[in-house]
């Protein structure tokens, strides 16, 4: 394993000297990264996890027909059956059933609450810990991580994005370059990191070198740190491009039977990118699954969305589990809120936002499974035993990855902000 | 040195107007009020000296020497970059260069200050500032299309700073009727009054009290109370109008008719959320209730408050004057005595001319206290001073205020050779090198391929109504209009029958297939626009003179306020308008895989029929096409050590321009604004 890697350390190490050659332009500084590299990073407890899957249902997922179902309680439950899945005692709804057969692998987080009834404000708590204002951006999770645990394979982004608004993993106050890199269509992998056909090899490298000639005499005149980092990236976009990493967003390389595996939808192979990301070092990738805000014809729109969720998850983790990637990957089905219990009849039996009580999920990571923590009452309305926050989720998060919750980072304006606000680890769902 | 460059610049400006030189000596004597200082050349010839005769005395107690002036070459970049938000034009720049009266510089600053490009820049400067968007509310279903109107009518009537405020904090009544968008102030933070106020503070009086929103400041003077007594002047006025129309859009569609209820309601929906959602009332209570958890000092929880300045002059004192408290509030933030409000514009307007604020950050000016006894420091108070001055002398008027700052020997001084931390005091005795923001690196590019790009329009300000991805013949706009067709926008019955009339007028027009395709010019601002190329992405009604140029090429003023989070601009940092000038000039590596494998490669030099070709195709000789490309794109003249570079590309034919061209756009001079 250890044999294999360093291996792969030296051929990657290789390719950039042959690029450095080929181009002949400075990649100087060779691993010169303004984002640290995983080398520094200590985690504060043993087996932690290294990376993290975040899958995102935008829109509000409704928690009765999911994962907190109420079987007997025809009137909120409406027409979605409960059955049975690998844990004893625990159902789930009908409309998930391969992640029933993935059920030793979760811990189903049914007391989850927030504050926030809004998508836009919901989703930011969610995603950031902390409620939005109009005069600060807060950083994204992912953002977190990167500031705090750093990149682990240089080579690429550490934190990517794949099919979700670039809004929800900007930086905030951290900065562009803790944002999550954004992939629109995961069958599309890295936007523009391919030389395109109109150019030949010769010319362009050619290009490069006149304009690193330019650059050269461009410097005597000027030459600050901004644009020496400038043309850093320029670096970084040739390692990238020339990195055997960059395979790591290509979805081509993957067997046709992994893919159908994984399912057709875009979510579901936005899964697969992201195990193959992980793979490749990526220490945190969201994927977002959007249309969950089910106001309109519940019954029908939430079995459509369940379908390419529990294809998409359940494949995630059965590969994981199968390549032994589980233990050190956390996979994270989150949500902003949940859905009424009551069924708007008016509205086509539809359910409308409701943050009082949902359910998010957490998989692998050194989460011991086939469990739920927090609990609503017969309705599914009210949180009746272990009440999570948005913030004890994220500083349970940050807890699987070793991650020091409680340092405090300060923001440009001089305000001291912390990964998960004022959050709570469950440090008792690991194992 | 030094001293032989300005004497030199003198005698240049002196050749054609030896009055000015009489009259325009250095001189500590202030320059008097005129009526029209904008059209007064003695007058900004005086400030302008008055502003360089207060710098020089500052290097001369510091001990710095100024960086020799720039060229003409690098003036004009800066200008046409900072004035008129993009990079000249061949044409432009060879007009201008091969122009050999001696006041050219003037007559330039002039120009460029009455283009078009020059309102679109300031557009984009209040968009920024006021965080306006193109769409509002958390799922953006509301169009905040009246407010950008508004903004881009009072930039194009060079509406001064104090009248503008004034009328975004005091408009009250339906957004969409005209001089009304103001209104968009408040509906931008419908239902977060209070950091709308924070916000104000910010804005108008750099002063950060959205901490003690919660509690006392930590590290500042502030109090909760003072927070509360600050929202208690906008406290009460309502944002939208509720009545019986949004029912309809709510309407249940499960009967006999059920697709052609369905219309209905999406046809109500749109028109609730795009064009009768979006006004203010009320003139501000002038007292508020301080919330359940209030903890600060000087007040009880839910105890009532009445409205108080946080710097002396206004409050609201008696009970009678309930109602008119955003006025007072108003009036007092525009006062000239208002000891913030000059000082804030001002700086704020040297920042964008000079590069870096005399204080930084822009919005926050902290004074000595015991909670902060270090405040804030100008680094030229003498400066600073005048400025202020100044402001008040061109009655807010920005851009006369810009054309004094243009016209200044401090804003030809040479490019400072290093770093300089924005974030501590600087002398000014040479310019900082910036990173091009992302409007004008979108902008320069879009100039690039599409002729006369500043006067091409989008529909960023007339949006296209379109509902199931059917786009109904008509803007927004004129649907407003054909809804009120000169009644009483307050007759809420009246319009009412006015839209449910035209709601089932535009039914039947859609289901007999009357509405257009999406894909349809009009739709334009509603597509989702990646990249210039997008098929989808097209200017609306445009003229025959730019047939053929890829429609996703238009000024970033023209499209909508922000892009789409993956278009170009957002990549190289435009603001999300989320936050006050959220802008970034940070470079990140996915900006660079634009610049070698993208947009550069696919939708400009790949091009045949860019504006980028012209000046090369009309040269003869190879060493022409390598000049025609550096004025072109650096708007200079190759340097021989470049001309030798390049030349041998140029020999090559084709694909050696495409190499030229390449190499310059990826240049740090391109990017970086010297």
């Amino acid at each position: 394993m250890n044999f294999h890697k360093a291996d792969e350390f030296t051929r990657r190490e290789l390719m950039i000297k042959m690029a450095k050659s080929a181009f002949g332009i400075s990649l100087a500084p060779m691993f010169g990264n303004s984002v640290a590299s995983a080398a520094d990073f200590v985690p504060n407890r043993p087996r932690a996890a290294k990376s993290v899957i975040f899958l995102m249902m935008a829109g509000g997922m409704s928690h009765l027909d999911t994962w907190d179902v109420k079987p007997g309680n025809a009137t909120v439950m409406g027409k979605t059956k409960a059955i049975d899945t690998t844990a004893a005692g625990i159902q789930i709804s009908e409309n998930l059933p391969k992640s029933a057969k993935q059920l030793q692998h979760m811990v189903l987080m049914n007391g989850m609450s927030t504050t926030q009834g809004a998508h836009e404000q919901g989703q930011y708590l969610l995603e950031r810990s902390y409620t939005m204002r109009g005069t600060i951006v807060h950083p994204a999770m992912g953002s977190w991580v990167m500031r705090l645990a750093g990149k682990r394979n240089n080579n690429i982004p550490g934190f990517v994005s794949i099919s979700g608004d670039p809004n929800l993993v900007n930086g905030g106050f951290m900065g562009a370059k803790f944002a999550g890199v954004p992939i629109g269509d995961p069958n599309a992998g890295l936007q523009d990191s391919i030389k395109p056909g109109s150019i030949s090899e010769d010319d362009f490298t050619k290009r490069l070198k006149l304009a690193d000639a330019l650059n050269k005499q461009f410097h005597t005149v000027v030459s600050s740190s901004a644009i020496r980092d400038h043309e850093g990236l320029y670096s970084d976009a040739l390692r990238i491009m020339h990195s055997e990493d960059l395979k790591a967003f290509d979805l081509t390389k993957e067997p046709t039977e992994i893919k159908e595996f994984y399912g057709p939808s875009r979510f579901a192979q936005g899964c697969l990118l992201a195990r193959r990301l992980v793979e490749h070092g990526v220490r945190f990738i969201q994927v977002t699954h959007g249309g969950w805000d089910t106001h309109y014809d519940n019954f029908t729109t939430v079995p459509a969305r369940c379908k390419d969720l529990d294809d998409g998850f359940s494949a995630l983790l059965a590969d994981l589990h199968r390549r032994g990637m589980l233990e050190e990957t956390l996979v994270v089905v989150a949500t902003e809120f949940g859905r009424t219990p009551e069924i708007v009849s008016e509205h086509e039996d539809g359910r409308d936002h409701y943050p009082k009580a949902f359910s998010c999920v957490l998989a692998g990571g050194g989460i011991k499974g086939g469990r739920t923590y927090g609990k609503t009452d017969a309705s599914g309305s009210k949180v009746v035993e272990n009440l999570t926050t948005p913030q004890d989720f994220n500083a349970t998060i940050a807890h699987s990855l070793g991650l020091p919750v409680e340092q405090v980072v300060i923001s440009p304006s001089g305000r001291p902000f912390t990964v998960a606000d004022k959050g709570k680890a469950i440090t008792s769902l690991f194992a | 040195m030094i001293r032989a460059t300005f004497t030199l610049l003198l005698r240049t400006a002196c050749l054609g107007t030896a009055v000015l030189c009489l009259t325009g000596t250095v001189s500590a004597q202030l320059a008097k009020k005129t009526t029209d200082p904008d059209n007064d050349p003695v007058f900004i010839k005086k400030a302008a000296s008055e502003i360089d005769r207060r710098l020089a005395n500052d290097f001369k107690k510091k001990n710095v020497t100024p960086l020799p002036a720039v060229d003409d070459s690098r003036w004009m970049r800066r200008l046409y970059l900072d004035a008129a938000g993009r990079i000249p034009t061949y044409e432009e720049a060879i007009t201008f260069l091969n122009d050999t009266a001696p006041d050219k510089r003037e007559k330039l600053v002039d120009t460029l200050l009455k283009s078009e490009g020059y309102t679109g820049s300031m557009y984009n400067y209040y968009l920024d500032l006021l965080r306006a968007t193109s769409r509002l509310g958390s799922d953006g279903t509301r169009s905040g299309v009246p407010y950008l109107r508004w903004i881009r009518e009072s930039a194009a009537s060079n509406k001064p700073y104090d009248k503008l405020t004034y009328e975004l904090l005091t408009t009250e009544g339906d957004g969409w009727e005209e001089g009304k968008g103001a209104v968009g102030y408040f509906e931008r933070d419908r239902g977060m009054p209070l950091d709308n106020m924070a916000n104000t503070t910010r804005i108008f009086l750099g002063t950060h009290i959205e901490c003690a929103q919660c509690h006392d400041h930590p590290y500042d003077k502030w109090k909760q109370l003072d927070f509360y007594e600050m929202s208690a002047f906008t406290h009460g006025l309502e944002t939208g109008h509720r009545d019986e129309l949004s029912k309809h859009a709510n309407e249940k569609y499960n009967g006999k008719n059920a697709e052609q209820d369905r219309l209905r309601r999406d046809l109500y929906r749109w028109l609730y959320d795009n064009i009768y959602d979006f006004g203010v009332t009320g003139g501000g209570d002038g007292i508020i209730k301080l919330p359940m958890d209030f903890k600060g000092k000087g007040g009880k929880p839910e105890e009532a408050v009445r409205a108080k300045s946080i710097y002396p002059g206004a409050g609201n004192t008696r009970r009678e004057e309930i109602n008119d408290a955003r006025m007072k509030f108003a009036k007092w933030v525009i006062n000239p005595q208002n000891p913030r409000f000059t000082l804030l514009i001002a700086n704020r307007m040297w920042k964008k001319v000079m590069g870096i604020g005399l204080f930084e950050p822009v919005d926050k000016f902290v004074e000595v206290s015991k909670e902060n006894p270090a405040g804030t420091v100008i680094s030229n108070p003498e400066v600073m001073t005048y400025l202020e001055q100044l402001m008040k002398e061109v009655n807010y008027d920005l851009r006369t205020f810009q054309k004094v700052l243009f016209n200044s020997r401090a804003y030809a001084l040479g490019t400072n050779p290093g770093s300089v931390d924005p974030k501590m005091p600087y002398a000014f005795n040479g310019r900082a090198v910036r990173r091009m923001k992302a409007e004008q690196v979108w902008d320069s590019m879009a100039a690039l391929v599409v002729p006369n790009i500043d006067y091409r329009k989008g529909g960023s300000l007339s949006p296209a109504a379109a509902v199931y991805g059917q786009v109904i013949g008509q803007s927004a706009y004129a649907i407003y209009e054909e809804l009120k067709k000169g009644k009483d926008p307050k007759d809420t019955a009246n319009r009412i029958r006015e839209m449910n009339a035209w709601v089932d007028k535009t039914a039947a027009q859609l289901k007999s297939g009357g509405g257009k395709k999406s894909d349809d010019s009009m739709m334009m601002m509603e597509s989702s626009m990646t990249a210039a190329g997008d098929s989808k992405a097209s200017a609306m009604q445009d003229p025959a003179k730019w047939a053929g140029y890829s429609k996703a090429f238009l000024r970033s003023y023209e499209l909508p306020s922000p892009t789409p989070p993956d278009h170009f601009l957002r990549k190289f940092g435009q603001s999300s308008r989320e936050v006050i000038e959220g802008g970034s000039t940070d470079s990140d590596v996915t900006q660079v895989l634009s610049l070698i494998n993208g947009h550069v490669e696919k939708n400009i030099i790949g091009d045949s029929k860019a504006l980028i070709y012209k000046a090369i195709n009309d040269a003869a000789t190879p060493e022409d096409k390598v000049r025609a490309a550096f004025i072109t794109i650096l708007s200079r003249q190759p340097t021989p050590a470049e001309m030798d570079l390049m030349l041998p590309e140029a020999k090559k034919g084709r694909d050696g321009i495409k190499n030229i061209l390449y190499a310059l756009l990826n240049s740090n001079e391109f990017i970086f604004i010297l």
